[in-house]
């Protein structure tokens, strides 16, 4: 796949990373030579110019290039590169658009200007936020499907689980309301297995689990975990991100305080975030932060764009919050170091936009030519969740699943029928239309038929 | 540096010397010359050198950064010259230094000789030479970046390590891809001179080993007196033709074959090369016409001459020791110069040149209004400072290696002439210099010691200097 990047900042830079060592032709623009230089370890193509003029494209390449991803400072830039980009011939375009402003005529982006795909950091990160808030016993890898009707959360045994140290089969037989989750991924140390009847969970794996997110919240109470999801919740920092999350939060109740100490920046915020209180002052101010009630809140983010005041800020909300404390690092390599230093809800904007280009061009790839519609990659890459939709004169369709072969790397986590999330035993059945989301250890499978056969 | 990987990865590199001696033995029984045993003892001594290293030191982490790549090419390029030197030792041509440098020579396509007599050497230890001749022009780790996966930037820092010019530039985006490309070029041009110099007469097998050489810009021939043996225009003509095109950066082939006409063509140092070569034609035509009868086989020998030295190959039509002056010169201005950027030439690079004198008018137009703002531009983009600097540096340093080797040649006997000549003709990988050292000559009367010195000269001019120059800078060698 050749793939051309323009700008090499932080993002930029991680995605021609991830990109170069999936094997892929990778051709990087930007104006300066020093982010290029700093390449020089990376099997890339560098070229240096404004990839915001034809030249430049010209000189990538951009005609015969399949995807081009534009992740240059300001989204004017992007935009305009994208679509100079679809004029000399790239296939797919994928450009970062951060403004609100542009996130409101997004349609009109996407349609008249021929971008394929808008990634927007900033929210993606409010979303991811606000994920973790509604779903507090989640450690990481949550990851929606099928348009957000079908939730997956990664969850570390401790070992008090009733589940523990018996084969999974066993598990569901005898429960309930079990038999509306699946446990579709287990992570052992640096082994990652998909899970079958046989398969025995052990304390200190990590279990992927999949439902829809009422039966999740409802199995994970009757484990006695931790489900209550935030409804208080204070945020330091008026970012875009801290806007895109208290508008996410305040859609679905949650009460918002928004700490800012910029005062211009403070009332724009104020005007724009109905539901929210803002307050005008310094975020790191241990005074001002217990006055304004981090002892009681259920959740203290820290998002303003210094990542020094961000830890800062939330290593003190640890020693005193009972709730729960995320900070936002925009420096993924100290993750470890922090972890040990007690915070370990940590989040990265360019790691985490990073995945969405990433979803984005892997989806590109191999969807190209099949039902693919979305891929992630869960346990550091090493497994697939490959949402399918299912074709019309499939072999398969209205079959019993007990009657079809699945490839034994494989497992289908989850049909979503409509609106409705079936959880597949073996008397269920895939039909037409149905979105299907495998798990699985093969890499890339374009087509369902792979998986299942009849 | 990271000097388990260094050596695991120079160890498989060496696997490239016993890979060489195979088809010098199937030369070799083909013309059942007798060597088929020395080239099989070639290929099992390379290999029990070559194997343990490569397969027992394993490397601590597999991370190759640009000083890594440079250690591997200095160290490799010497080792390989050690080892392909073995069937020459064996068989009892020459002694294990004598060896040493004819391979070295033929690895760096110098094309300087130890050989009193060619014309007597097996086809075998003739094919052997002009194939180093080959490998060495577009570069052994190249070849290795073409056929093996390289990983965490391994291919990138090789085949910048040992790619000509001021700035490595790749022309497709994975450095595999890209060497591929190249070696494809090349070997469709050396194919097509193969059956050029069959259709001017000659037989196949000099056909194939004159296009080796000329190819690699190398210089060796089967010959006694190289191409002047076969006294015929065409074959001067077609290797004066292919000598010039083997000096061009073989980027214009790819733009040509990519239908970038207009890209192709936008390269000053091409134009510099094209006018350079007519210009000393010209001149040299003019100055010998009197010596050769006439003007037009003036031109002949004086466009095969510019040819063979400003492409840095060093084949010889004429001997240039008898001509006038001014055509010697012009000459040895020749061979501190070079050829083209990314091709297969050696010497200073014509891109140097060119940004030099750029930048020396610069310096002359600040003296008299120093607030002036100039940026300096090549091909209508500009040139960052810092390549600049890199480039001057370059030349300073470029310039104290051949005062070493005219050093070491004057107090090895040699006339002031013959030490000036002969230590640019070594490093810009020429072969042929003046007078005792002169293209009808050869080097088998040196020293030992001089041989030693000048055998790493080569390697230093072939590799630009830094990757040879890192391996005696014992804080190169610490760990990081």
């Amino acid at each position: 796949m050749r793939i051309v990047i323009a700008g090499m900042g932080k993002l930029g830079t991680m995605v021609a990373r991830t990109l170069v060592s999936e094997m892929h032709d990778v051709t990087v623009i930007d104006m300066d030579s020093a982010p290029l230089e700093k390449l020089e370890d990376l099997d890339v193509l560098p070229i240096k110019g404004n990839a915001v003029s034809i030249d430049t494209l010209e000189e990538a390449d951009v005609k015969h290039a399949d995807i081009l991803i534009s992740t240059m400072r300001s989204d004017e830039c992007n935009m305009l590169c994208c679509i100079f980009a679809k004029q000399v011939g790239a296939k797919y375009t994928v450009a970062r658009i951060r403004e609100p402003e542009y996130l409101k005529s997004m349609s009109f982006v996407t349609q008249e200007l021929q971008i394929n795909y808008v990634a927007n950091p900033e929210r993606a990160t409010a979303r991811e936020i606000s994920r973790m808030l509604r779903l507090p016993f989640a450690t990481s890898g949550i990851e929606t499907f099928a348009k957000g009707l079908v939730e997956m959360v990664e969850m570390r045994v401790v070992g008090d689980e009733p589940f523990v140290g018996k084969p999974i089969a066993d598990v569901f037989k005898d429960r309930q309301s079990s038999s509306k989750v699946l446990f579709c991924g287990v992570r052992r140390g640096s082994e990652s297995i998909i899970p079958k009847g046989d398969t025995v969970i052990q304390a200190g794996d990590s279990v992927f689990v999949t439902a829809d997110y009422a039966s999740l919240t409802t199995y994970l109470r009757n484990l006695g975990k931790n489900s209550k999801a935030a409804r208080d919740v204070i945020i330091v920092g008026g970012s875009r991100t801290a806007y895109y999350l208290a508008d996410t939060l305040n859609q679905s109740g949650v009460k918002t305080k928004l700490i800012e100490i910029n005062q211009e920046r403070a009332l724009y915020l104020d005007e724009m975030l109905e539901d929210t209180t803002v307050i005008c002052a310094d975020g790191t101010d241990q005074q001002l932060l217990l006055s304004e009630g981090l002892r009681n809140t259920d959740a203290f983010i820290t998002l303003t764009d210094r990542d020094e005041e961000n830890l800062m800020a939330g290593l003190y909300a640890t020693k005193v919050c009972k709730g729960r404390v995320i900070v936002k690092n925009s420096r993924t390599s100290y993750s470890g170091l922090l972890s040990e230093m007690g915070l370990d809800s940590i989040i990265s904007p360019t790691q985490i936009a990073c995945n969405i280009m990433l979803r984005a061009v892997r989806t590109r790839i191999a969807g190209e030519q099949s039902g693919v519609e979305r891929i992630y990659k869960i346990m550091d890459g090493q497994a697939e969740a490959i949402e399918f939709l299912v074709p019309e004169n499939a072999d398969y369709i209205g079959i019993p699943l007990a009657r079809l072969t699945v490839d034994a790397d494989s497992l289908v986590a989850v049909i979503v029928r409509g609106t409705k999330v079936v959880v597949p035993f073996g008397s269920d059945t895939v039909e037409k239309g149905d979105h299907v989301v495998i798990m699985t250890k093969r890499t890339g499978l374009t087509n369902l038929n792979e998986v299942i056969k009849a | 540096m990271n000097k388990s990987l260094v050596f695991s990865t120079v160890g498989r590199l060496m696997l490239v010397v016993p890979v060489l001696f195979v088809p010098c033995l199937i030369v070799s029984l083909l013309y059942a010359d007798g060597h088929a045993l020395v080239f099989l003892a070639g290929i099992c001594i390379s290999l029990a050198v070559a194997l343990p290293v490569a397969l027992l030191v394993k490397p601590e982490s597999k991370q190759m950064y640009t000083r890594d790549g440079m250690a591997i090419a200095g160290l490799s390029w010497i080792l390989m010259s050690v080892l392909g030197a073995l069937p020459l030792v064996i068989s009892g041509i020459c002694n294990y230094i004598d060896a040493f440098f004819e391979i070295a020579s033929g690895f760096t396509t110098t094309g300087a000789t130890i050989m009193r007599d060619i014309a007597s050497l097996p086809p075998s230890m003739s094919f052997l030479r002009c194939f180093t001749h080959w490998l060495g022009g577009m570069g052994v780790l190249v070849l290795t970046t073409a056929i093996l996966p390289s990983p965490n930037g391994a291919g990138a820092s090789l085949a910048k390590a040992e790619s000509s010019g001021p700035s490595f530039s790749k022309l497709l985006p994975k450095v595999g891809d890209n060497s591929k490309l190249l070696y494809l070029i090349y070997t469709a041009l050396t194919l097509l001179l193969v059956i050029a110099l069959k259709i001017c007469g000659m037989n196949l097998f000099e056909s194939i080993l004159h296009a080796l050489s000329t190819a690699g810009t190398g210089g060796f021939s089967n010959q006694a007196q190289s191409i002047l043996d076969y006294h015929s225009t065409a074959i001067d003509l077609v290797i004066s033709v292919f000598m010039l095109l083997f000096g061009i950066n073989f980027a214009l082939y790819f733009r040509l074959l990519a239908k970038e006409y207009k890209t192709a063509f936008k390269n000053e140092e091409f134009y510099l090369y094209v006018g350079l070569s007519a210009v000393s034609v010209l001149i040299i035509a003019l100055n010998i016409r009197n010596l050769v009868g006439g003007f037009f086989p003036a031109l002949e020998h004086s466009l095969f001459q510019v040819g063979a030295i400003i492409s840095t190959t060093g084949f010889a039509s004429a001997d240039f020791n008898t001509w006038p002056n001014l055509s010697k010169i012009i000459i040895l201005l020749l061979m501190l110069f070079g050829s083209c950027a990314g091709s297969t030439a050696g010497g200073l690079k014509l891109i140097r040149v060119l940004l030099l004198f750029k930048l020396a008018k610069r310096e002359i137009g600040k003296s008299f209004a120093p607030r002036k703002v100039k940026v300096i531009k090549l091909d209508a983009k500009s040139v960052p400072e810092d390549l600049l600097n890199r480039i001057a540096v370059y030349f300073f340093i470029y310039i104290a290696v051949i005062i070493l080797g005219v050093l070491t040649l004057a107090v090895s006997g040699c006339t002031v002439g013959e030490s000036i000549s002969g230590a640019v003709s070594c490093v810009s990988n020429i072969g042929p210099a003046f007078e005792r050292l002169g293209p009808m000559e050869n080097y088998a009367w040196l020293p030992p010691v001089t041989k030693i010195i000048l055998s790493l000269l080569m390697i230093a001019g072939r590799l630009e200097i830094y990757p040879l120059l890192i391996l005696f800078f014992p804080s190169a060698w610490r760990k990081s």
